[in-house]
């Protein structure tokens, strides 16, 4: 009895050992076919099964529309796709994902999510230059793109991810809520500079006292309006800028620039006179405000078509540019497309990224899903929502059209003028191109300076942006904290690359 | 001679005593608060939090924001129905695991209890890191976007097992085993018959700790899985919170104001009652189990 016992015994712990072996075991590859065979595809290319990574929210109709797309694959370039939408989780997910060297094709990736300029370095993107890839499968890829996004995505003259194309250019203005300039007959064509907008803001603090005049929160930016093309990236508040009309190649620390002061202090005078919440610095975006409706003034980073329109909550916004429009050099970061280097047939991604960038028909599936259900056309380029659908309840409205392929060939919306894309290609003609525009900048060698730096920024830039205190003593406070922290070591490395950049553009 | 008639030796003077009472309670006071403004908050009119502010007495009663989270939320019942699965089958896999684990441990006649008692000990100190386990968790085990992802990772926690072990042989006398063997018990029986019965304080403690930590877990599913059907409730007011963050840093992208699903985000009296409905139940728990909690907070400490 006892020894039948402690045989059960040895065989059950075995048994349990076993699965450590078992787990050791690893399937292969992960690029198994997944479909019968299609119609002939153009060149005898064996079916593959796509992995894409998007930060889009999930929709009810996604499995839906994926299969559509995958059709549609099937018979151009014999592959199918899976889309995972990781949506608010964008941001951690991917870097654990790409670390893990996890076998995907093809992700989402920008200066502000999934790092693209560090993972170019490392090698997870694909060197879509070097490879031939770019050349050999994206020809039609590299015709529609605006080549000054191409170039701003570059990184020592090498593409790693193929730019969204969208606007390259952009210039900082004053949005007012139409309503109002309306209701108070206030006349905006007259603001070309920050200050202009003074006696506006006075005359609706005065009429309206409850709705705030300048809605403002931690990630305010107005600064950005003065003609300097920040090198770290557009969401950069590090120092170091240089002047977009070209005349000087020296970089300078802006915050002791004397147009930047200049806005420090009208930025105050804005704020004790109540134009700005007092808890401004501390807010994040609160989408209750807008929501409601009931506010003046916002800044917004304009590009033709982006106000006028009624948005989401069905305000409307007119704008006064204060800014002369300029392509800057993080224009193409903004929003890219990366092959991962863990793919198994990097061809095919490159293939599939020429199509989101070339053919209409994928672009609008991808964007707005399936003609009928999801969207219906009102004219040749402008869709709508069907009847009964609306952008609360369709199943698949979620995509943002600004990190897909190329926004040239998707349809527009109802309420946005047919004429947008013609619009945006004159606008990025006529703006002012960075005499930084290509230059990437690497921040390895300054790490340590960089994080000291962003410390003090997060603690003095937000109030000093709203105009929370007063500049004449915290700013230099600020520029002196800088300047304990490494920023003279930081803005010579920064020239060294520059320059030399410069120098080998040549 | 003093007044010292109603003092214990020990006792702390009148002044000390409120001073310290008072310093105790202000903390209290701090760590409640935002509970309260929160309840206060989510029982408030949508409006007139625009026009006032978070009151911790609503200025205008409403409770349409426990009627959008109950009738048109579907997506929290489904995060309610997950969040009890993991709970429940969470907490009686790892306390079955942990207890087998911390049992052997526990008797002073087993060849191997040191090795096992540095292995466990060794795991506490030195873990892999984030994209080691990511990496066994999704290529060698394919947990991906299954409930397992969730369950499994927290099941044998090293800090448990020793709490447990130390229990078991302060509680569990071994000539009480001895006897039981002599009568005949094999190993199982001594367990589950008459180590198991004795331990019970211990085995409800670390069942507690468990359960807390399985309601709350939510950075393992924010890692593993991507199927709205199993995401548990703390991930969504996470994924929530993210939501927001995510509009505020895309805020200078031309077109990005403009997303359908911002219009979907909840209104912040909304988010306060998901919040209260995540914790309603832990609190509720909490009083009954209260004294199972300091009981436990020693219970692994003096060893006979």
């Amino acid at each position: 009895m006892v020894k039948i016992r402690k045989a059960v015994s040895l065989f059950v712990c075995c048994a349990l050992s076993m699965t450590f072996l078992l787990a050791g075991c690893k399937t292969q590859g992960s690029g198994k076919a997944s479909s019968e065979s299609g119609k002939a595809s153009s060149e005898d290319l064996k079916p593959y099964n796509l992995v894409w990574y998007m930060r889009t929210t999930s929709a009810k109709g996604d499995a839906r529309v994926t299969a559509k797309i995958s059709d549609y694959l099937k018979k151009k370039i014999n592959a199918t796709i899976t889309i995972n939408n990781l949506g608010s989780d964008y941001a951690t997910k991917i870097p654990v994902i790409i670390s893990s060297g996890e076998k995907f094709d093809v992700c989402f990736t920008a200066s502000w999510v999934a790092d693209y300029h560090q993972n170019a370095i490392k090698g997870n993107f694909v060197n879509l230059t070097k490879t031939g890839l770019l050349d050999k499968y994206g020809k039609d890829l590299k015709k529609e793109i605006d080549p000054a996004l191409l170039t701003s995505s570059s990184i020592n003259g090498d593409i790693y991810a193929v730019p969204v194309n969208k606007e390259a250019a952009y210039a900082w203005a004053w949005t007012f809520n139409k309503a109002y300039l309306d209701k108070y007959n206030l006349d905006i064509s007259n603001i070309k500079t920050l200050a202009d907008a003074e006696p506006l803001f006075k005359i609706i603090h005065e009429k309206e006292p409850d709705i705030p005049t300048i809605v403002a929160d931690k990630g305010f930016a107005m600064y950005n309006y003065l003609p300097y093309d920040p090198i770290n990236g557009s969401a950069s508040t590090l120092p170091g800028v240089i002047p977009l009309d070209g005349k000087s190649t020296k970089i300078v620390d802006q915050y002791e620039l004397p147009e930047y002061q200049e806005y420090f202090a009208t930025m105050h005078k804005f704020y004790q006179e109540g134009y700005i919440a007092k808890d401004a610095a501390t807010n994040t975006a609160d989408p209750n405000i807008e929501k409601s409706g009931k506010y003046f003034a916002r800044q917004i980073s304009w590009t033709p078509d982006a106000v006028g329109t009624p948005d989401v909550y069905g305000v409307t916004r007119e704008a006064a540019l204060i800014q002369k429009p300029a392509i800057f050099s993080s224009a193409g970061t903004g929003a890219m497309q990366a092959i991962s280097n863990s793919s198994d047939d990097k061809e095919r991604a490159m293939m599939f990224l020429n199509l989101l960038w070339s053919d209409k028909t994928l672009v609008n599936l991808v964007d707005y899903g399936e003609e009928g259900t999801d969207y219906v056309k009102v004219d040749d380029n402008t869709i709508d929502y069907p009847s009964g659908v609306t952008g609360k309840t369709s199943e698949y409205s979620n995509v943002s059209a600004w990190c897909v392929g190329n926004q040239r060939l998707s349809y527009v919306r109802k309420g946005i003028p047919a004429d947008h894309w013609t619009k945006v290609a004159d606008f990025n003609k006529q703006a002012v191109k960075s005499p930084a525009l290509g230059f990437s900048f690497d921040n390895t060698n300054v790490k340590t300076q960089i994080a000291a730096m962003q410390n003090v920024l997060n603690q003095y830039l937000p109030s000093l942006a709203v105009g929370a205190v007063d500049p004449t003593t915290y700013l230099p406070q600020m520029v002196q904290k800088l300047k304990d922290n490494g920023m003279s070591d930081l803005l010579k490395e920064e020239q060294a690359q520059y320059d030399k950049w410069r120098t080998s553009k040549k | 001679m003093k007044n010292y008639r109603y003092r214990f030796r020990n006792q702390f003077s009148p002044v000390a005593n409120a001073v310290l009472t008072l310093i105790a309670g202000l903390f209290a006071f701090v760590c409640v608060y935002p509970m309260l403004l929160c309840i206060g908050v989510s029982f408030t009119d949508e409006k007139s939090l625009a026009r006032y502010g978070y009151r911790l007495i609503p200025k205008n009663f409403s409770t349409r924001a426990y009627e959008y989270v109950m009738f048109n939320s579907h997506q929290l019942l489904n995060s309610y129905i997950v969040t009890i699965l993991i709970t429940v089958i969470g907490t009686l896999l790892a306390i079955s695991i942990v207890a087998m684990l911390a049992y052997p441990m526990s008797r002073p006649n087993f060849k191997y209890r040191n090795f096992y008692s540095f292995v466990v000990f060794f795991t506490m100190m030195f873990s892999g890191g984030l994209v080691p386990s990511y990496i066994i968790n999704t290529q060698y085990y394919h947990l991906t976007n299954t409930i397992w992802a969730i369950i499994l990772p927290a099941c044998c926690s090293a800090f448990n097992v020793i709490i447990l072990r130390t229990f078991f042989s302060s509680n569990v006398p071994a000539s009480l085993i001895e006897s039981a063997k002599i009568d005949g018990a094999g190993e199982f029986y001594a367990f589950l018959r008459i180590a198991l019965p004795i331990s019970g304080p211990g085995i409800a403690t670390i069942a507690l700790f468990l359960t807390i930590g399985y309601w709350n877990e939510w950075f393992n599913a924010l890692l593993y899985i991507n199927n709205n059907k199993l995401v548990p409730l703390q991930l969504l007011l996470v994924r929530i919170q993210n939501n927001l963050d995510m509009l505020q840093q895309t805020a200078n992208i031309p077109g990005a104001d403009k997303e359908a699903w911002i219009a979907n985000l909840p209104s912040d009296t909304a988010r306060m009652a998901m919040v209260l409905f995540s914790v309603g139940p832990i609190i509720l728990a909490y009083p009954f189990f209260q004294r199972y909690f300091v009981k436990g907070m020693t219970i692994g400490a003096v060893k006979e």
